[in-house]
């Protein structure tokens, strides 16, 4: 296996010192991981598991007080290496208006790029390829703040993607959206994978995190347990005692499991649920 | 939870007072009006809240709800349509707005940004101390909004703010909201960012405001499990119109016409739908307990 993108090691940080209030105020508490290239990582965790602390981290925009972050081997705590890793890792907030700077799509797009001294040809096709890649190149003229919330979302997405980042961060960037735009952004991540480049999503939402390649479980500033998705979720009980849940339709087929042992384990879908029940029934009598 | 599903009737979810808390009537609203980017936001919007009752508003970001309840505490005044709340008609220039905003606590997307006080305490009291109450009446009012809300007043009242997690800190908010004792609480949603436990205890609070104090609730949501779980009815808002309204089981029922606002019924009621589209014999569901009794009783006669 090639080396990892991002590493991660024995990675400590707080905000404040220690005082009689907050003896210990580390968010990261030695949390060590690694972002491989072109995976789907979810990172899931309750409130103040260091979610965000973490994603912060991976492109210098935070860097750790003890241990290290390597971003394709440069260390965040490099000076001469931050714009190289803020190119290779490119991060997506929760809200998109904090991250658009003009009033048209395009030029908002072109923003970023143009900074690191793109010649105009190359910056039209990035442009361009960053605005079809989140669907949004039919709205190219239009002002952002008159976009919908998802749409302000891909937008925000695009560009990021115009710098060509090899890992996208998305940190809690669909809690704001409806279903639609969740749904919106979900295909623009496939989109993405398909290309090979790395999504890490910081998400609440444990249907995203079905979505994903790998998740992984932080609880008080460090790793609780990572895994596929049908791995980790198949321990309801450990996700509870962090403050976790199932996606629901995982739920559903916990609860069915609770009653029948032998209904399938791991379920995370509404079509992989649906199966199941249709397969444990003898066949369907005609209506 | 909600209890039996039996007990709720689609016509009637509750009794209902003569008069209502918030009477929305044909109501138009138009962005930008007389520029290139003019875009009609309300499109002829009639909607009831009743006292007592929880009326749960769904749809797409941009369907209009946002600028809806802003017609709701007087931030916005119809210029077509009527709008009426808590009697006072606020397309008169001479509407008392004062009191329509002591009747309607508007609790905006994450209200926690709000808070600015250094102990909880005194944030919750804020409200109640501009409304130049007593001393004993806003330590009341305080406490019972804290309690409500989950957070014990002795333990809460004096630890600074900065200290509480997210979830204590969106309660806080929403209880400086709650101490202002309004006749009708308006909720954006109120569960969004936080994790699935503080999620599960504030809407188990919103439970406790509706089944005990009976208040009267509008819930903005995009969660459709919470606005099943939480609701008596439900508008649909499509393109800035009522595309949809009714119990719970009516709206999220009619699965057709929620998917052209845009939207879909909770995950285990599409589970259960979809065993039904294809012939089983499966009670209808909508919640997660409903749907694992009607897969378990299907299981079990099959068996």
């Amino acid at each position: 296996m090639p080396d990892p993108l991002i590493v991660c090691n024995a990675v400590e940080f707080s905000y404040s010192a220690p005082s009689p209030l907050t003896p210990d105020p580390r968010v990261l508490r030695g949390l060590s991981l690694a972002v491989h290239r072109g995976e789907h990582l979810a990172i899931i965790g309750p409130n103040g598991s260091g979610k965000s602390t973490l994603a912060r981290h991976l492109n210098a925009l935070l860097r750790p007080q003890r241990g290290t972050v390597l971003v394709r081997g440069i260390d965040t705590r490099d000076p001469a290496g931050v714009s190289l890793i803020r190119q290779t890792v490119g991060m997506v907030f929760q809200h998109p208006e904090s991250q658009m700077v003009a009033t048209i799509v395009e030029e908002d797009v072109a923003f970023g790029p143009e900074n690191l001294g793109v010649p105009h040809a190359e910056l039209r096709r990035r442009v361009r390829e960053a605005l079809e890649t989140t669907g949004m190149w039919e709205a190219r003229d239009r002002p952002p703040h008159l976009l919908s919330a998802g749409q302000k979302q891909r937008v925000a997405i695009a560009g990021v993607l115009a710098m060509r980042p090899e890992c996208l961060v998305l940190d809690e960037a669909t809690s704001m959206l409806d279903p639609r735009g969740r749904a919106e952004v979900a295909q623009v991540v496939l989109e993405l994978r398909r290309r090979g480049t790395a999504v890490v999503s910081i998400t609440h939402r444990m249907d995203d995190a079905a979505a994903a390649d790998r998740v992984i479980v932080l609880d008080a500033g460090a790793v609780r347990s990572e895994g596929t998705p049908r791995r980790v979720f198949a321990d309801p009980e450990a996700l509870r005692a962090v403050g976790l849940d199932l996606p629901p339709a995982a739920a559903l087929a916990a609860g069915m499991r609770r009653r029948f042992p032998t209904f399938p384990a791991g379920l995370l879908t509404v079509d992989e649920v649906v199966e199941a029940v249709a397969a444990s029934l003898p066949a369907r009598r005609d209506r | 939870m909600t209890g039996d599903p039996g007990a709720v009737t689609p016509q009637s979810p509750r009794p209902v007072a003569a008069s209502a808390a918030i009477e929305i009537e044909d109501l138009w609203h138009t962005y930008m009006r007389g520029t290139p980017f003019e875009h009609p936001a309300l499109r002829g919007v009639t909607l009831h809240v009743h006292d007592g009752e929880v009326v749960g508003i769904i749809g797409q970001t941009g369907s209009g709800k946002s600028t809806l309840i802003q017609y709701f505490n007087g931030l916005m005044r119809p210029i077509r349509g009527r709008v009426i709340v808590a009697g006072h008609d606020l397309g008169s220039p001479r509407a008392d707005v004062a009191a329509v905003r002591r009747a309607v606590g508007l609790a905006f997307q994450e209200p926690e940004t709000q808070v600015f006080e250094r102990l909880v305490g005194d944030d919750v009291a804020y409200g109640p101390r501009r409304l130049r109450l007593p001393f004993h009446e806003i330590r009341e009012r305080v406490r019972w909004a804290m309690e409500i809300m989950g957070l014990p007043f002795e333990t809460f009242k004096d630890r600074y703010t900065f200290t509480l997690s997210g979830g204590e800190l969106r309660k806080a908010a929403l209880a400086g909201v709650l101490a202002l004792r309004p006749r009708v609480l308006v909720l954006d949603e109120p569960t969004s960012g936080l994790d699935p436990r503080s999620r599960d205890d504030l809407r188990a609070r919103i439970e406790e405001l509706r089944d005990r104090e009976g208040m009267t609730v509008v819930l903005v949501s995009h969660d459709m499990e919470e606005v099943v779980r939480l609701s008596d009815r439900v508008y649909v808002l499509h393109d800035g119109a009522v595309a949809a309204s009714g119990s719970p089981r009516e709206v999220f029922g009619d699965a057709a016409r929620l998917a052209a606002a845009g939207l879909a019924p909770p995950e285990a009621a599409q589970v259960v739908q979809r065993l039904r589209d294809r012939g089983y014999p499966v009670r209808e569901a909508l919640t997660l307990e409903e749907a694992e009794t009607a897969l378990a009783a299907l299981l079990e006669r099959t068996r």
